[in-house]
């Protein structure tokens, strides 16, 4: 536990074969998150994002790589609660009421429950969902769903934190304040944060560095620092700067 | 309130039709009685029925709780080890496709008191549950599973957190159509053991009477407990499903391909396992030689001894007369079935009319069934086609008939999917099934032709295994009676033998074929003969012999009589 919270991807290569089919996914895909940083991760659909979050935690076998999360192996890490993770899909159990879906890591990880009962409420508060607490996931929105996931992947406590589009299906303005609660949590607790993202523009606003992934196969083409000052306000979506910076991200997408 | 009355118009016409009908003894000189006059024999009966119910309730009761633990258990270990799976194939097939007819009378004297009718209860749901569990554990959510994963679960962990819990409802869906199988296997076994008390018994002990309201009468409480077990567990299982359904699935990828030796050796492992278990329960039971023949036993009957090209030819005769009776049922009740699932389509009033109908085939155990076709329809390829008729209808119309109505759009589409793939497993399911009728028979029909024997056990109503076969015959001379007016009377002896084979052995649905199979000797002959009737088919020989009063001798050496008793 003392080493430094971190994120080390060196040399990631991952092929499918399904039915006849090969899809390099990734290909030497190699990134450092630095303890407390915060990166985004971009590119376009089917480039491998995914991919990277998922061999990151060790949940898909990787050809050659490695991957360290605050110096030990994903099986390490995950299994001693350093890692909290929401999924593009929020992947909730339909029979679980909202407040016993986000307890689930703890169950997994053999935690006590019942001491996290104000933290559970308190992260249901946070995502909005206040009044929701006995509802079922079939009674949710997507978007809803989605926070849910948010919640769940904060319950834990984790010193790292990987986020796989975890806010594709709200409204713009619900993302922007979500947005800026996830900067209060990241800058308040330090995890290190890997943001799987399609919004260049959330992108920029959250992160320290932006790697641009391109597909086919799966790599990272180029990773941009991000000097804007923090803390980050509502405001700076209309700065010059921040457009610049947009721009030129769009562009490296763009194959620039 | 317009709605309503138009819901309720047509099984109450229904029923009026059926009342007029019965009344007017329109149906086979009054085999088909009225409603009302059913009810009135079921009121003059009550005292009667709390034993014979009560008997079959606890001995249902008993199989169907242990087969479900058994089925539950083993669907947990399938998923848990695939290499489980593959070799037990074989074992679960051939539990799928054994016609409890068939295994009943070897059941009733191998095993005493209750236990026949318990592991025939359990055999009966055993593979419903194990496969709706197999199904649920298999079609988790895999994104949930991720996210146990990626805290560190392991598969116990996923088997505990997503997938138990998310089986819940196939496994009770698996319950609610296996609960009808085990009243429908312990009256079965009642049916074919002694024992006083049992509804299978006291169908028995009625047979005789030639008493249609009775017979009907024992028939719809037959088919009202099979009804409210599936009732219960539909109830519960809407308890239990409530709103926890209505999100979308991931599910799980299918698992790699296996290397090609690998597979070949479980597909090896498969096939001798049911073998090996066919040969330990023998060993284990201490089932006698002239009782239970062993796999090598079999195939010395029809390949090495003496007789063997006269067993081979018996069987293939014996085929040729099932098959094209089971073919053609077997496209009926497809049709029938493919036409209903388009006229429900097309007209959801239609469905819900024959929703009743469909339910009643559902639950109303065939033993209950088959005496009262045979009484309504005299041609009897008819009444064979009405089995597999009835038994189509059964797995596809009324299984998935609540699915289908209470799913969202999706899963309509998946109903609708899964109703044509479960039409083709049933196809399959009945022709190994006939594969499996005809390796049983021959494994207990053997040159001792102790078989002969065993059909008295199943159509007496004595108390040893040894019984006369009186009482079935009697339905059929009643039948005789019955028909004789319409000119249809066709020789004493081969009535007689009709009923016997019909009424005993025709639940399996296939019926005569295998009665066959056990050939006929010179009494055959004899009785054609002193009847006067048209020359019977082989199939009725040996029943109208055992049926002879005559062969009401205990001591009778029983290889004079050589029915299968397995059909
Ligand atoms: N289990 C799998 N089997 C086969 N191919 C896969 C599998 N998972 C992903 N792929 C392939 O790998 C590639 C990368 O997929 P991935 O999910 O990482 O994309 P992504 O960048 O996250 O896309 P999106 O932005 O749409 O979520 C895709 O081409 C996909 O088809
Ligand atoms: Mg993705």
């Amino acid at each position: 536990m003392t080493a430094p919270a971190g994120i080390a991807l060196s040399g990631l290569s991952k092929t499918f074969h399904g039915r006849g089919k090969r899809v390099e996914a990734l290909r030497d895909v190699s990134l450092t998150c630095p303890p407390g940083s915060f990166t985004a991760l971009i590119g376009p659909s089917g480039c491998g994002k995914s991919t990277v979050l998922r061999t990151s935690l060790g949940l898909e076998p990787l050809d050659a790589g490695r991957v360290e999360i605050c110096g030990q192996s994903p099986a390490q890490a995950t299994a001693a609660g350093v890692t909290g993770v929401a999924f593009q899909d929020a992947g909730l159990l339909p029979w679980r009421s909202v407040a016993r879906n986000i307890a689930l890591p703890l169950e997994v990880l053999g935690r006590e429950v019942g001491p996290a009962k104000h933290r559970i409420r308190d992260l249901i508060a946070l995502v909005g969902l206040s009044g929701y607490e006995d509802a079922l996931p079939g009674e949710l929105s997507g978007g809803m769903r989605q926070r849910v996931a948010i919640a769940r992947a904060l319950v834990s406590e984790p010193r790292v934190l990987f986020l796989d589009e975890p806010f594709g299906a709200l409204d713009q303005i619900l993302r922007r304040q979500m947005n800026i609660e996830l900067q209060r949590i990241w800058a308040e607790t330090g995890v290190t944060t890997l943001l799987v993202t399609h919004g260049i523009d959330e992108a920029v606003f959250l992160a320290d560095r932006v790697a641009v992934m391109q597909a086919a196969p799966g790599r990272i083409v180029e990773v941009i620092g991000i000097d804007l000052p923090r803390p980050r306000h509502a405001a700076l979506f209309s700065a010059p700067h921040f457009h610049e910076l947009c721009d030129r991200i769009a562009g490296v997408l763009h194959g620039g | 309130m317009g709605a309503d009355l138009r819901r309720w118009l047509s099984p109450v016409l229904l029923l009026l039709l059926w009342e007029v009908v019965g009344r007017l003894d329109l149906v086979a000189s009054g085999a088909l009685p009225a409603l009302s006059e059913i009810l009135a024999r079921l009121w003059w009966d009550r005292a009667d029925y709390p034993a014979h119910v009560t008997a079959t309730l606890a001995a249902s009761g008993a199989g169907f709780v242990i087969g479900n633990v058994l089925a539950v258990l083993a669907g947990l270990v399938f998923v848990l080890s695939p290499v489980a799976e593959r070799l037990s194939r074989g074992v679960n097939i051939a539990i799928f496709t054994l016609p409890p007819i068939a295994i009943a009378p070897i059941l009733t004297l191998t095993l005493e008191g209750m236990t026949p009718r318990i592991v025939l209860a359990a055999l009966g749901v055993y593979f419903v549950t194990m496969q709706a569990t197999v199904t649920g554990l298999r079609q988790y959510d895999s994104r949930a599973a991720d996210v146990v994963r990626a805290y560190g679960g392991g598969r116990a962990a996923v088997m505990r957190l997503v997938q138990l819990r998310g089986a819940v409802p196939a496994i009770l869906s698996g319950f609610r159509v296996a609960a009808p199988n085990a009243v429908l296997g312990a009256i079965l076994a009642e049916f074919g053991g002694g024992g006083r008390f049992g509804l299978g018994a006291y169908l028995l002990g009625s047979l005789g009477r030639g008493e249609p309201d009775r017979l009907w009468g024992i028939g719809l409480v037959a088919t009202l407990v099979a009804g409210l077990s599936y009732a219960v567990f539909a109830l519960i299982s809407r308890r239990i499903l409530g709103a926890t359904l209505s999100l979308s699935l991931n599910p799980a990828a299918p698992p790699a391909d296996r290397p090609v030796r690998r597979a070949a050796l479980l597909g090896l492992g498969a096939v001798l396992l049911p073998f090996a278990l066919w040969w330990f329960l023998l060993w284990a039971m201490q089932v006698p030689e002239m009782l239970g023949k062993t796999p090598w036993g079999v195939m010395e009957y029809l390949f090495v001894s003496d007789s063997a090209p006269v067993a081979r030819e018996r069987l293939l005769a014996a085929l040729a007369e099932t098959l094209p009776i089971t073919l053609a049922g077997l496209a009926a009740g497809l049709a029938f079935a493919f036409g209903l699932a388009v006229a429900g389509r097309l007209m959801p009033g239609f469905t819900r009319a024959f929703l009743p109908v469909a339910l009643v085939t559902q639950t109303m155990p065939l033993v209950a069934l088959t005496p009262l076709l045979v009484l309504i329809l005299g041609a009897r390829d008819g009444s064979d086609l009405v089995d597999h008729h009835i038994g189509h209808l059964l797995s596809c119309l009324c299984d998935d008939r609540p699915g289908y109505r209470d799913g969202t759009a999706c899963r309509t589409g998946i109903a609708a999917c899964l109703r044509g793939w479960r039409m083709a497993r049933v196809a399959a399911g009945h022709a190994a099934r006939l594969c499996a009728v005809a390796v049983r028979c021959v494994a207990v029909d053997g040159p001792a032709g102790i078989a002969g024997g065993d059909d008295r056990g199943m159509a007496g109503n004595g108390a040893g295994p040894w019984k006369p076969a009186e009482p079935v015959a009697g339905v059929s001379g009643f039948r005789n009676d019955l028909d004789g007016g319409r000119g249809q009377r066709d020789g004493f002896g081969r009535a007689l033998s009709r009923g016997a084979v019909d009424g005993a052995y025709r639940p399996a649905t296939h019926g005569h074929g295998f009665a066959a199979l056990t050939g006929c000797d010179g009494h055959c002959t004899a009785r054609r003969g002193a009847t006067g009737g048209p020359a019977p088919r082989p199939s009725c020989c040996a029943v109208s012999d055992s049926a002879h009063p005559a062969d009401h001798d205990m001591m009778r050496p029983p290889s004079t009589l050589m029915v299968c008793p397995v059909i």
